[in-house]
């Protein structure tokens, strides 16, 4: 079926892009006029223009002849593909005939499919430009706008990440879409230093980044999620210096608390390095 | 590199876009070009707050260009983009295809602009070297008030302190060739290689512990370079897909290690000085080194494969084995000998790390529709992470110098752990469709076992949603997840496998092996029991047409009691401290909880005007428990861990709301239009600190150990962007704008105050005034705010024009 449909496209497509489109696709655009000027512009119009012996729109939307008699007939039901009122397995099967491929593939297994989202909750097909950018990701996952915009944060708003950098929106073999095995692989992706593997391991550490970060946004410098020493006494009740935030104290208050002296908390390669403090 | 590749994109750019339309109009090339290019003038925005991650700044600007060029005739295209060229943010992509292939080049480059005002009296010699021009020159071994000392050492630094400039540039080229051999069979390669330069911040700690660490904040020198190949291809019929892909990524730091002088004494003098600190003079080092981030080597493989089975049913499978390599040389304990060789690489049990891990990782989806109305999904996932690095004896020296503590001895060997741990997930959903609605039911588990940590868990978690519609306007939508994670038993001494001593050969003050480590009462929150609940609610409506309004609240909450009871650690040793019983509180975090609220809206009005606002309230508080108490009298009568008098609490209540207005209005259509927005962010966070401490005195001769709930941190950005723009002509466009960008911030961790602060130009100095006054704990940064608060406006003329 594949094969048909790009042998196809190619000789359509070799042909002046002035051929006259499918009789039916011209019964089509008899109605609905407003979808040709930007469907031509769009990926599948540029591809499959609108002559295509499969069928033009009738090769996603069915056979236009039986919707045209049900217009004629003024049925309830006018017989004819609705994407926007299907459910979304069966809208996405007739993308998934084509796109069950590359980033798509773990889409029927994916925590947006299984949400109930389709791909037509965030893709248009008969516009053009591809609908990316983290409006689109904001407009169901309203918590992250405001992530987003805190003080400390990856440089999303600036545009040099979206969130199609770690995640991928159609499903991955990861968790929560991310696109490796785990938070830290995902991390490693731009954090190549702190991949080690180090002389002395800190373990929470090396399980998972997010035990200390939170990577969508933070009020606390580095993207932490608590406060200088807070972070840090939520898992270290040594005694001493270790315990304790004091005012007068260079060990644990100010600038970079803890980490003033515990500078290689990530790992350390330094043979002394056990309290990677080198 | 910068100008070369921006006027080289640029030059392409106008040579094909002016030339290539003029001879080929007729022959069915499609060809759409544009650029916008203008000049900005920034007023204010002193401060790398405002230009954190990007290049704002007076003068002409190149914000686009593109310039794409389609053959239908032959299906080949040609696309060239570039935004904010000949900027520090900019970025250029060149792609080629045709049918079954494409090209790809592109050039990223992304700032990070920590500091414009950082000082610093280190004059940087290159190869991670700190060198200080002059030192302070304090005879640090002489008795006596250290307040004399403090104004030699800021007297040095105001005469000293120089500027500079904190933060990095990534720049990153990469390369990739996609080919379609058949319909079925792909393949890709990409290649890229990515430069980090600048500095970040760390610290030159001088001495072992407080109170006798000395401190100064240095710019670490950061030049980094991946080197990363990607191979991957992937044969796809309709019925099945397999995916293959092999990664090789080789991070290489330029700058092995830092060494610093130490500025409080002339490190020409000798490897170390004398510290009058209180009772105990203390040794410092007058040259200190670390270790820097060590090159290494990572592989990843992967093999995917989804099969579309009978019953609507899919089935896919992934194994990824991933491989971590790190053989860094290796420093000695010490740069100096310490009068016994220390400094000698043949004290080291092995002179290289020979650090390796490698972690595999399986995932297996199924999904079926066995009724029209029901879908079920399973799945199994489990991860591996090995590792392999070998296990060796280690002298802690604490730092460069000999001391009375912290000396090297067998006291202080330490056995690198291998952390390791294996994760397993597994579980189902369903969900049925009803009436129109969804509902959905599902369970989960998860197991992780760990190496040389605490606790192994275990977790449940049940799960329920439901998606309907309430008459047909209002679109609902619910999630639940309660999880209950389970740690077993609790080891808090598993760490003591690092120790060298066993129990027979304990003397002194640190024997974690038969005292302890961490106090008992401590359960650290990664490795707790957890009882977890997470709901989502949310709600979107049109009332009317072109009126959209949703609403959403999310409420996450872990609660870590772990059921911790009273306990007698040393009980049956010959201790004096044999009878102590903890409080059986519990120690760490003890709950966290987030509620989100937010809201938005969205109007169309006939005439092309378009509002939406948006609205969104985080609340995250923390609650968490610590303790005071002496770790040199675990074992003694002086025993102090067993007072409940002895703890502190924190709660840390962190707040952001959000608040976002945009409008666009044609003021005459296709013609004239106004676009404007309004966002508005303020964080806070408050700390409530009580228990013990916070009944101390803070003035200059404050108690040994005085907290206090710390004035609240809080961050206010405003920022509004409006821009007009003209239709001159069908291809021409002239764009007025302005940006108002305006940022507060208050952090009292950045801006210390009180009797023990003193600020020496724009750094400010820490010392220890409490009891006797020690010479001992202080800190010279870098400065205050390193990125403070800044109002700036930006106004831009551009004009976009399109060929």
């Amino acid at each position: 079926m594949r094969k048909i449909l790009l042998i196809t496209a190619f000789f359509i497509v070799c042909v002046p892009s002035s051929a006259w489109p499918l009789e039916s696709d011209r019964q089509c655009l008899s109605c609905h006029r407003e979808i040709k000027e930007t469907y031509l512009q769009s990926r599948h119009g540029i591809t499959f223009g609108m002559g295509q012996a499969e069928g033009g729109c009738e090769s996603c939307h069915g056979p236009a002849k039986e919707h045209l008699d049900a217009v004629d007939r003024e049925d309830k039901d006018l017989r004819i593909e609705n994407f926007r009122t299907e459910s979304g397995s069966k809208a996405a099967d007739r993308c998934l005939a084509c796109h069950e491929r590359g980033a798509t593939v773990y889409w029927k297994g994916s925590a947006h499919r299984l949400a109930g989202v389709n791909c037509f909750s965030c893709h248009k097909v008969h516009a053009p430009g591809q609908q990316a950018g983290m409006d689109l990701c904001f407009s169901c996952h309203q918590d992250k706008k405001g992530q987003a915009l805190k003080s400390s944060h990856m440089p999303l708003r600036e545009g040099k990440m979206s969130c199609a950098s770690c995640h991928n929106p159609h499903g991955s073999f990861g968790p929560r879409m991310l696109k490796t095995p785990t938070v830290n692989e995902t991390c490693y992706a731009c954090h190549t230093e702190k991949r080690g593997p180090f002389l002395w391991e800190h373990a929470p550490v090396r399980e998972n980044c997010a035990t200390c970060h939170d990577p969508h946004g933070s009020n606390n410098p580095g993207l932490l999620k608590s406060k200088g020493p807070f972070l840090c006494t939520q898992c270290h009740q040594y005694g001493g210096h270790v315990n304790v935030p004091r005012y007068n104290r260079v060990s644990a208050t100010y600038g970079k608390g803890c980490i003033n002296c515990h500078t290689r908390v990530h790992g350390s390669n330094h043979p002394s390095g056990v309290k990677f403090t080198r | 590199m910068k100008r070369i590749l921006g006027l080289g994109f640029a030059a392409v750019f106008f040579q094909v876009s002016l030339c290539w339309g003029a001879e080929n109009a007729a022959g069915g090339v499609e060809r759409t070009a544009g650029l916008e290019a203008g000049y900005q003038h920034l007023q204010g925005g002193d401060s790398s707050k405002f230009n954190e991650y990007r290049d704002i700044r007076d003068g002409a600007y190149l914000y686009r260009l593109n310039l794409d060029l389609y053959d239908r005739s032959s299906g080949r295209s040609i696309d060239l983009r570039g935004t904010n060229l000949l900027r520090d943010d900019q970025n250029a992509l060149l792609k080629a295809a045709g049918r079954g292939w494409s090209f790809e080049l592109e050039w990223d480059e992304i700032p990070h602009l920590i500091s414009t005002k950082a000082r610093t009296p280190y004059d940087y010699q290159g190869s991670g070297l700190f060198a200080a021009p002059t030192t302070a020159g304090v005879d640090m071994s002489a008795a006596g008030a250290s307040a004399a000392k403090d104004t030699v050492v800021a007297d040095y630094l105001d005469s000293t302190l120089r500027a500079i400039e904190l933060g990095t540039r990534r720049e990153k080229a990469r390369a990739e060739a996609s080919l379609k051999a058949t319909p079925e069979l792909s393949f890709n390669l990409q290649a890229s290689i990515e430069n980090k330069e600048g500095f970040e911040i760390t610290s030159a700690p001088m001495g072992d512990r407080p109170p006798r660490a000395m401190n100064t904040q240095i710019p670490e020198p950061i030049d980094y370079v991946t080197r990363e190949l990607r191979f991957a291809t992937e044969y796809a019929e309709k019925q099945y897909q397999i995916q293959f892909s092999y990664l090789l990524s080789a991070f290489e730091n330029e700058v092995d290690s830092l060494t610093w002088e130490n500025i409080f004494y002339d490190p020409t003098s000798g490897t170390s000085t004398t510290v009058e600190d209180g009772a105990t003079d203390r040794v410092f080092s007058t040259l200190g080194k670390t270790a820097l981030y060590p090159d290494n080597i990572y592989q990843n493989v992967t093999l995917s494969t989804g099969l579309n089975l009978p019953m609507d049913s899919r089935l896919d499978a992934t194994i990824s084995y991933s491989r971590f390599d790190q053989n860094e040389d290796l420093l000695p304990y010490s740069t100096n000998d310490l009068g016994a060789d220390w400094s000698s690489l043949s004290k080291l049990p092995r002179t290289t790390a020979d650090a390796k891990m490698n972690a595999t990782y399986l995932r297996l989806n199924y999904s079926i529709n066995p009724l029209s109305r029901l879908a079920l999904h399973t799945f199994y996932s489990y991860y591996a992470m090995n590792n392999d690095t070998k296990t060796d004896e280690w002298y802690y020296a604490t730092q460069d110098a000999a001391s009375d503590t912290g000396g090297v001895s067998s006291i202080n060997q330490r056995r690198n752990l291998a952390y390791a741990y294996t994760k397993q997930n597994y579980g189902i959903d369903a969900y049925y469709l009803f009436r129109g609605s969804r509902l959905g039911a599902g369970y989960e588990r998860e197991d992780t076992g760990r190496d040389f940590r605490e606790a192994d868990t275990g977790e449940d978690m049940l799960k329920a949603s439901l998606s309907t519609r309430l008459a047909e306007v209002v679109s609902l939508k619910l999630k639940y997840l309660y999880g209950e994670r389970d740690s077993g038993v609790y080891n808090g001494d598993v760490t003591d496998a690092s120790y060298h001593l066993s129990n027979a050969a304990e003397s002194g003050n640190d024997r974690p092996l038969s005292a302890f480590g961490n106090h008992p009462d401590l359960r650290k929150f990664d490795v707790a029991d957890r009882k977890r609940n997470q709901l989502d609610i949310s709600a979107s409506m049109s009332p009317v047409q072109d009126l959209s309004i949703s609403a959403a609240y999310n409420f996450r909450e872990d609660d870590f009691d772990s059921g911790v009871s009273s306990a007698e650690p040393l009980a049956g040793t010959a201790f004096a401290a044999a009878s102590g019983v903890t409080p059986g509180d519990q120690l760490g975090l003890l709950k966290e909880r987030r509620d989100v609220y937010s809201a938005d809206a969205s109007y169309f009005y006939g005439s092309g005007l378009k509002l939406s606002v948006f609205y969104s309230r985080e609340m995250v508080e923390q609650t968490q428990r610590g303790m005071s108490f002496n770790e040199n009298a675990r074992i003694s009568s002086g025993f102090d861990w067993d007072e409940a008098g002895q703890q502190w609490m924190a709660v840390t209540q962190d707040r952001t709301d959000t608040v976002g207005i945009a409008a666009f209005y044609p003021i005459i259509p296709e013609k004239l239009t106004l676009s404007t927005d309004y966002t508005y962010s303020y964080g806070t966070v408050e700390i409530d600190y009580s228990g013990f401490g916070s009944d101390k005195p803070l003035d200059s001769n404050t108690y040994y150990y005085a907290f206090s709930s710390p004035e609240k941190v809080s961050h206010r950005h405003h920022v509004i962007n409006a821009k007009l723009e003209y239709r001159a002509f069908t291809n021409m466009t002239v764009c007025l704008g302005y940006l108002y960008d305006r940022y507060k911030i208050k952090d009292w961790m950045l801006s210390p105050s009180g009797g023990w602060v003193e600020q020496v130009g724009s750094e400010f100095l820490l010392r220890d005034s409490s009891v006797d006054n020690r010479w001992g704990n202080r800190l010279v940064t870098l400065g205050g705010l390193l990125g403070p608060s800044y109002e700036a406006h930006v106004g831009t003329i551009s004009v976009s024009y399109n060929f």
